[in-house]
């Protein structure tokens, strides 16, 4: 890790870099105008995100509605400021269905980051650090998981186990483990050829002791951007999910189901679909814009790999 | 006569090289057919260009590496051969200290424990004294403050870095350490104050050294005995005395020649600087490994390889001319 060692030398090149891959329209700005305009995108996606966030933690700070409170005398409804993001076919406040919707996504989301993370990372390490057979077999499975595309895997697995909300972490889950194990394998790679491992090993230390004490702190920076990135590919992969029918199960909200409810009045009422659709929208670029600035500011070496 | 600490008899090392798919590979030869012996409470200098398979040998004392013939002993015990409880107990007795002090620390831990990793690992603490008392005790042992333990790696220098490691080696009391290179990535008004704390600890520890560098100077400076390696041979092995004011082969007055004024000196001796490169050990010469560089190879070092002759008790030279040297 090249971070905590050499942080002031690599930032010039690093924000050069930042500012060419955030957003190539932005190339057309003189450099100072640039490292502005990336500032603010940065800033603008934080701010996005957080009102997302708190809006899901806090509904009730947002919206008067209940999600599932149907008001058959105001079906249909355009958004007006009673109803800002307008009503469905049953009268619910698409507004409040798409915080709770919001709230289920980024929950599952959250929860399936998280183990795909861990068990991801616990993978990688391992297959780094012991090489061979086990290298291979642990390699062998992520190929597997690659070559299968999520969707298919994903209706497999619901298809065999059921739907709900568990299950769904649990798909989630197995359809993105690999992508962690093999960037963070390459990480404990060349972190396996270091002296300070070396040096551990020759003292005496347990082969566990050697990866959770000297290899994972190393790879934590990596983590932490790779799980950015990937919240915004969990999210689309749950809302396409519950899209199909495999995920959230209706009348529950999520922002997949909220999508395919608006499917049938997309030429008369194109609000049920588009404002959820929206909030998807700015709640995946959020995070992909906050995971790229980070990872070029916490681990410039993954930005080759990614 | 005190025993050996470390005994190596006849080792060979060699690494399968370019292996493809379609290709049955290389050998490369870094070690072939190396003997010393280290008696306990001394220092060995073990001196060679990058190449000469210093490094490889430091590997296979410390049983990072396996030798591919002949024997590596440590305390009496051929390394080999030994079980994994045994090879436990041989790392408390054995410890190195690397030459890079940014890639040996890992930059993520606290210095304190970095230092007490081994003391943790093998659980020894004396007397009933707290792992931080013993930390605090070795930093200050180093020349550092017991502040410093509080510290991570990358707010301290390259020398006070060095210095950690060497806190860290001494930690669990070994008998030996392996010195690859303790210097030689640091800044030269540095050396001489690491290379004084090496002396001084080794004085007080009774320690024994096993000292790798590509530096004469710091290898005469240090060593009881040198031995002076060229493509995994020795070329000549000597106490310090005799390698500075009687050293018979050529490569070994060349490196004494380039060595700078200071022991330059005590060496009296108008010597020709080596020419050329070490060559690649995948296609080693025939006869005398160095007779391609040697101001004085005739036709018989291109046929015969010299073997190492004894000039006197504890000096050995591997050339065909060694009498007619000085």
């Amino acid at each position: 890790m090249t971070n905590a060692g050499i942080p002031a030398k690599s930032r010039p090149a690093t924000d050069a870099a930042n500012a060419a891959r955030s957003a190539a329209v932005l190339m057309v700005l003189p450099k100072r105008r640039r490292q502005w305009a990336q500032s603010a995108l940065v800033s603008v996606a934080a701010a996005v995100l957080a009102l997302i966030l708190s809006a899901a933690m806090f509904p009730w700070a947002f919206t008067t509605y209940e999600p599932n409170a149907m008001d058959l005398m105001a079906t249909l409804q355009p958004p007006s400021f009673e109803h800002l993001f307008g009503t469905d076919a049953l009268g619910r406040d698409i507004l409040c269905r798409s915080i709770y919707g919001a709230q289920i996504s980024i929950f599952v989301a959250a929860c399936a980051v998280f183990v795909a993370g861990a068990v991801g990372t616990a993978l990688g390490i391992l297959a780094a650090y012991f090489r061979g057979p086990t290298d291979a077999i642990i390699m062998r499975l992520a190929d597997v998981q690659f070559s299968l595309p999520a969707v298919i895997l994903a209706m497999f697995l619901v298809g065999a186990i059921g739907a709900s909300i568990l299950n769904l972490i649990i798909v989630l889950t197995l359809a993105n483990w690999a992508r962690f194990a093999r960037v963070i394998r390459s990480e404990a790679l060349s972190l396996r050829t270091r002296d300070f491992v070396l040096l551990a090993e020759l003292a005496g230390a347990s082969p566990l002791r050697v990866m959770v004490r000297h290899i994972a702190p190393n790879i934590l920076s990596s983590l932490i951007v790779l799980a950015t990135l990937d919240v915004g590919v969990i999210v689309i992969l749950e809302a396409t999910l519950s899209f199909l029918g495999l995920g959230i199960r209706p009348p529950d909200p999520s922002l997949g189901t909220l999508i395919a409810d608006g499917r049938g009045y997309l030429a008369t009422a194109w609000w049920i679909s588009v404002l959820p659709g929206l909030v998807l929208m700015s709640l995946i670029l959020a995070c992909n814009t906050l995971g790229d600035y980070l990872r070029d500011r916490l681990s410039p070496t993954l930005a080759m790999k990614w | 006569m005190t025993l050996p600490f470390i005994d190596l008899q006849d080792v060979h090392k060699a690494y399968n090289v370019h292996r493809g798919v379609f290709r049955a590979g290389k050998l490369l030869h870094a070690v072939s057919g190396v003997s010393f012996r280290v008696p306990e409470g001394s220092t060995f200098g073990l001196v060679g260009e990058s190449g000469s398979g210093k490094s490889t040998i430091a590997r296979m004392v410390l049983g990072a590496e396996a030798a591919t013939s002949g024997e590596v002993r440590v305390a009496g015990q051929s390394v080999a051969t030994l079980d994994r409880k045994q090879r436990f107990q041989l790392r408390r007795m054995l410890q190195p200290v690397l030459q890079d002090p940014y890639s040996s620390l890992n930059p993520r831990i606290r210095v304190a424990a970095i230092v007490d990793e081994p003391l943790r690992v093998h659980r020894v603490t004396e007397h009933g004294q707290s792992l931080k008392d013993r930390v605090a005790q070795l930093l200050e042992q180093v020349g550092l403050s017991a502040e410093t333990m509080r510290r991570y790696p990358n707010e301290l220098s390259g020398g006070q870095r060095q210095r950690v490691a060497i806190a860290r080696a001494i930690s669990i009391n070994p008998r030996c350490l392996v010195l690859d290179e303790p210097v030689s990535a640091l800044d030269v008004s540095i050396q001489a104050q690491i290379l004084n704390l090496l002396k001084d600890l080794q004085e007080r520890l009774r320690l024994t050294y096993l000292l790798i560098s590509h530096d004469l100077a710091v290898v005469s400076y240090m060593s009881d005995q040198i031995g002076v390696l060229y493509l995994g041979q020795f070329m000549e092995i000597a106490s310090r005395e005799d390698i500075i004011a009687n050293a018979r082969h050529p490569y070994t007055q060349a490196l004494m020649a380039a060595v700078d004024s200071t022991i330059g000196e005590e060496v009296g001796r108008v010597g020709n600087a080596v020419q050329g490169e070490i060559p690649s050990p995948l296609s080693p010469p025939s006869g005398c490994p160095f007779h391609p560089r040697c101001p004085m190879a005739e036709e018989r070092c291109r046929r015969e390889k010299p073997a190492l002759r004894a000039f006197g008790p504890s000096h050995q030279v591997a050339c065909h001319f060694a009498e007619s040297t000085r």
